[in-house]
């Protein structure tokens, strides 16, 4: 009896046995193939190629902006060994802390024990860093991670710039994340072959992250123009993903997508037509294998051949779902991706022109096989360097503005500018900066101190003079209030006015410069000397909305266009400002005499960039045409916009501005004529312009110093504007500082040179 | 009888050469069948636990740190092993009640230690972590085979609720920690011991139906929420595709693509905890599978299937009612324990953290599998005297 249970319960255990046997037998023998179709597709990771930012070159090929390699050391958390301080407790720190001060005082003693720990010491002493600056950067990492901004299983960086000797060393017993093909082409141009990275097993969680730096090389040249660079917040990084925006702002990374699903949905339709079925509601490998089970072995291979089973299309799959905190866990935030380029332009060109210069990234799948590193990439996009930006900056002219003007040592701005195309050729302001100290990743420990005091500098070196700052015109205006006044007959070239120092308007007395009186002048004499008392004149003759007229063709009041960020419009006090700025009824929205003489002057309301008065100075010497300026040299500008100016009345205006320098007649002589007249021998052309001295507003205030013209004299070629602010004369101040600068520039080469 | 070697010394040589002879002697009366077959899975898993574990980050030690852990306890069950053999096993039936006594203090004790994934489970001992439950799997089948062995109780269906509660009681705590893996297994255990003694089917009947009304109440109480959803997820597995069913389809993926003759050692896909969790203790089967194909998946299937039906085969030639139960149920923990784990595996049944006899990474899992070998082997190589014929009807 007892012998006959017990067979009961051998025969129940056989025939489960046998059941074990058969479902193996089903998997691995029936089954077998399929599964190895989807065991390689389940182990793939997603890289993210990320191309080199283009180059910045000037119109003669001087390098100033350039991607140079760079090695980051990065932790994966989830592979870590265990640290005295772990992933929790960082998370705690986070969550029970909601005080600030609390938090950081918890952060303080968690970075304090990190420091102690072996692991980090070790790592300190194969990198040459200190123990502090790893726990640091260790933290960080935890902290991205408790915040949720990365996954554990990714790779964050903690220690920056390696040196290359570290990171080759490191290299060789550590696991790099990946290489790069475009970026490695890229660096065996810039600093020889790159060693390509086979590594073997080193400290765990450690690996290399093989990224880049934009580095500018001239430093401090061309700075303002250049602008800056930023590296995306993570929680900018965070706001952009969740509101889709990521992809188009760093990397067209779901276009790539895209791109690779319409290559397999262009296969749909003939799948459709094999299976008998939508392949694309086919979403799980379960679903895949019973499909490709129940196909006869010719339309199966089809099938294959149409990529049903194509890893790329299972690669995808985790992306498209919803991950548990287990998933991200191993397969990090979707498939595995690295984000290593967040730069984004700032301000500068780079700022303007960053979807030019970005360039495209590319994704690559990777088979996933751990211990192997030299697994074999299953879809690649090539990544598409940044383009090549060439501006119209001539180096060599740049480099004489920058530095006349540091060494005169007065915040102020220069601009050439090229009469007919707008081509900037010289744009300077000073004080300046370094922009190398606001490339990512900022603040570290030498650079902070520096950005610190450059942010908040009285002298605010950040700021462009040349088309952020705003400055009243002063006598620079007259030329233009005499080109309008001739156009409509208002004046003719022979009118005198006699000045005799100050003129009366309502109960004030208006000056002329210095209070000297010019006696009998006539417009082109009014020019020379900057007669105020002629203007005043000229000015309420001709009214301000005339002025108004061709002061919106020629721009001001509004921005020129110029393709770089941060330009300020100036103010030009036309009816509809007025209105704007003044309410009903007030006395300043009407117009009284008083302010057409302060505006024929430059003052009052109005302000200018230093580039308006650029574009001003070339509509006068082109022949009537206001100009877009622009930075890019293969750029197309807008057409100029025509004035109406007739040749006669510019040619009356330019004998004016001519005198302006040419003109020494003792007592007589034009007010820029002392500047050059000192070494004028050694300028082998001969410079127009207008000097002018604009009051600030404030009493005490040293007036604002202008010298804008044209050069040369006789066949303009190229509108300049010289501007110191507080500088004081015109005469004195800018046009000195335009000598020196000219005295560079045509010192080496009369013309800007063509595009090398 | 002592031999011509022991006669000639004294002491303690002499003593230790007794002892040796009478393990020697009782081991020429094994069962040498499943003795060779447990070696062979031994050797099996030692390897297999290297390759899944060689690769495995922060493992510290190196290479062979799993390895040689599991052959350090390997070394310590064969002591265990060969010690059982020096006694006659009616001593532990003897020494049952103090066993269980010990066993269940260990249990309620576990329950204050620090939870480790989520469960109670383990005592740090610092060398090595100390698994109660699996200590406690052989005590209960002694205690229950003590208990039962003289008496015609069971017969009565107010007679089976002693046994019921000596086998509930520590299945309690095992669900406390919660260990739904090892109480599973003790299920068909306690089943198949009752039905051997003699327990009358229709009583059978009624715990089964008892049995089904016990696990919707642990359902509706005790079942942890990540208990329940793998049970779901293996019931329903596209609605939990990613997040429960991956282990399962991980496991099935990794099996299937082995093929028949497998992508060899170390080649797995799965190679890195990352991947594959547990796969050096609880999903080393997977790993066998797909790294040794089918001829060495079936080939440790059909030795386990040897070790579990040469245990039945000694309950059969047993005579003694204790002996015989003990086989019973030994036989019985160890075949649950392969099929729940080998059906978690192949996708057959929900997840549950259990170890393969013989062949998973762990110290007490190991310790455990050699007592019930060496509890076996005891029973298998008693000499009895024939007295009767069978009474045990």
């Amino acid at each position: 009896m007892f012998q006959f249970k017990v067979q009961i319960i051998a025969g129940l255990m056989l025939a489960a046995f046998t059941i074990v046997l058969a479902r193996l037998a089903q998997l691995q023998l029936v089954r077998g193939n399929e599964y190895q179709q989807v065991r390689t597709s389940l182990g793939t990771r997603e890289h993210l190629l990320q191309p080199a930012r283009g180059e910045i070159r000037t119109r003669d090929n001087m390098l100033v902006a350039v991607d140079h390699a760079s090695y980051d050391l990065a932790v994966t958390p989830s592979q870590l060994p265990t640290l005295t301080v772990d992933l929790a407790e960082v998370e705690l720190a986070r969550a029970n802390n909601q005080a600030n001060a609390a938090r950081q005082e918890a952060f303080a003693r968690l970075t304090e024990r990190l420091t102690h720990d072996p692991w980090v010491q070790r790592v300190a002493h194969e990198t040459g860093r200190t123990p502090d600056e790893v726990a640091n950067g260790l933290l960080e990492a935890f902290d991205q991670v408790a915040r949720k901004w990365k996954s554990a299983g990714n790779a964050i960086p903690i220690l920056r710039d390696l040196d290359e000797a570290t990171w080759t060393r490191l290299r060789t017993w550590q696991e790099s994340s990946f290489e790069n093909p475009a970026l490695a082409a890229k660096n065996k141009e810039i600093a020889g072959a790159l060693p390509d990275a086979k590594q073997g097993a080193g400290i765990p969680g450690l690996s290399c992250i093989h990224s880049v730096r934009r580095v500018y090389p001239e430093k401090t040249f061309l700075a303002h123009i250049l602008g800056t660079l930023r590296e995306l917040s993570p929680e900018e990084l965070e706001q952009l993903r969740e509101s889709g925006k990521l992809v188009e702002r760093l990397h067209d990374r779901e276009v790539l997508w895209e791109k690779l699903r319409e290559r397999l949905d262009a296969n749909d339709a003939e799948l459709a037509s094999i299976l008998g079925r939508d392949p694309r509601e086919i979403i799980d490998v379960r679903d895949l294998l019973d499909v490709l089970h129940a196909l006869p072995p010719e339309q199966r291979r089809q099938a294959a051949e149409h990529g049903l089973s194509d890893p790329v299309r299972w690669a995808e799959r985790p992306s498209r779902m919803e991950l548990g905190e287990a998933e991200r866990t191993w397969l990090g935030d979707g498939p595995q991706r690295s984000l290593t380029d967040v730069r984004v332009g700032e301000s500068g060109v780079e700022g303007f022109y960053n979807q030019l210069l970005r360039g495209e990234h590319a994704l690559q799948l990777n088979y996933k096989v751990p211990g192997r590193k030299d697994a074999p990439a299953l879809a690649q996009s090539t990544p598409k360097p940044g383009a090549t930006l060439t501006l119209t900056i001539d180096s060599d002219w740049q480099q004489a503005c920058e530095e006349t003007l540091a060494a005169l040592g007065k915040p102020g701005a220069a601009v050439i500018m090229d009469v007919r195309t707008g081509e900037i050729l010289a744009m300077a302001s000073w004080p300046t900066f370094d922009p190398n100290l606001f490339v990512p990743p900022r603040g570290t420990p030498e650079t902070s101190a520096q950005l610190k005091e450059l942010l908040s500098d009285q002298a605010k070196p950040l700021m462009n003079r040349a088309v952020s700052g705003q400055y009243p015109l002063g006598s620079v205006m007259k030329p233009f209030v005499a080109a309008v006044a001739l156009e409509n007959g208002l004046i003719s070239p022979n009118d005198t006015v006699d000045c005799c120092g100050h003129i009366k308007e309502g109960n004030t007395i208006y000056h002329c410069d210095g209070k000297r009186a010019h006696g009998r002048v006539d417009i082109t004499h009014a020019l020379r000397r900057s007669c105020n008392i002629f203007f005043y004149q000229l000015g309420a003759k001709v009214g301000v909305e005339r002025l108004a007229t061709y002061a919106e063709i020629l721009g001001f009041g509004r921005r020129t266009g110029l393709d770089l960020g941060g330009e300020s419009s100036g103010v030009f006090p036309d009816r509809e400002w007025r209105e704007q700025h003044f309410p009903e009824g007030s006395p300043e929205r009407g117009w009284a005499r008083g302010k057409d003489f302060h505006l024929a002057i430059g003052q009052g309301y109005m302000s200018v960039t230093p580039l308006q008065a650029t574009v001003l100075m070339a509509a006068l010497s082109n022949g009537g045409f206001a100009v877009t300026p622009h930075l890019r040299l293969d750029d197309t500008p807008p057409a100029p916009r025509a004035l109406g100016w007739s040749e006669h009345t510019l040619s009356i205006v330019r004998e004016g501005l001519d005198e302006v320098v040419s003109v020494g007649t003792p007592g007589e002589s034009g007010t820029a004529y002392h500047a050059f007249s000192k070494g004028a021998a050694s300028l082998p052309i001969r410079v127009a312009g207008k000097t002018g001295t604009a009051d600030t507003g404030k009493v005490n205030d040293t007036p604002h110093a202008w010298f804008a013209g044209y050069a040369p004299a006789d066949k303009p070629k190229i509108a300049f504007c010289f501007f110191v602010e507080n500088g004081g004369h015109g005469g004195e101040v800018a046009a000195p500082l335009a000598y020196q600068a000219f005295k560079r520039i045509y010192g080496t080469r009369a013309e800007p040179r063509k595009k090398e | 009888m002592p031999s011509v070697l022991a006669t000639q010394r004294t002491g303690t040589t002499r003593t230790l050469l007794l002892h040796a002879e009478r393990v020697y002697d009782r081991l020429r009366r094994a069962d040498l069948v499943l003795i060779g077959a447990t070696g062979l899975l031994l050797c099996i898993g030692m390897v297999f636990v290297w390759s899944a574990s060689h690769g495995v980050p922060g493992a510290g030690e190196g290479a062979f740190a799993f390895v040689i852990r599991q052959l350090i306890f390997a070394g310590l069950g064969f002591g265990v092993f060969l010690a059982l053999q020096r006694i006659e096993y009616p001593a532990l039936l003897r020494a049952s009640p103090v066993l269980y006594g010990i066993g269940m203090v260990l249990l309620v004790g576990v329950l204050f230690t620090r939870p480790v994934n989520g469960a109670r489970a383990w005592f740090d001992l610092y060398i090595f972590k100390l698994q109660p439950a699996e200590l406690m799997k052989p005590a209960l089948i002694i205690a229950l085979a003590h208990y039962l062995m003289h008496r015609e109780s069971y017969k009565r269906l107010s007679g089976l609720a002693m046994p019921l509660l000596i086998w509930f009681a520590p299945l309690a705590l095992l669900m406390k920690q919660p260990d739904l893996g090892t109480t599973l297994t003790l299920v068909p255990v306690f089943v198949a011991m009752i039905f051997a003694a003699g327990a009358r089917l229709w009583h059978l009947g009624l715990m089964a139906m008892a049995g089904c009304g016990g696990t919707v109440l642990l359902w509706m109480s005790i079942m942890k929420d990540y208990q329940k959803r793998r049970v779901l997820a293996w019931l329903f597995p596209d609605e939990y595709r990613l997040n429960e069913a991956w282990q399962l389809l991980r496991s099935e993926i990794s099996i299937g693509s082995g093929g028949l003759t497998g992508q060899g050692l170390c080649n797995s896909s799965q190679s890195g905890l990352d991947m594959l969790p547990e796969k050096h203790t609880d999903f080393i089967f997977a790993v066998v599978a797909e790294e040794g194909g089918f001829v060495v998946a079936a080939l440790v299937v059909a030795l386990l299937a040897i070790i579990v039906l040469s245990g039945l085969g000694i309950a059969v030639r047993t005579r003694e009612p204790a002996g015989r139960l003990i086989a019973v149920g030994i036989s019985t923990l160890l075949c649950s324990q392969v099929l729940v784990n080998m059906g978690v595996a192949l996708g057959l049944l929900p997840t549950t953290g259990l170890t393969l006899p013989f062949v998973s990474y762990g110290g007490s899992s190991l310790l455990s599998s050699f007592i019930c070998l060496g509890i076996l082997v005891n029973i298998g190589s008693r000499q009895e005297p024939v007295l009767s014929r069978d009474t045990f009807r």
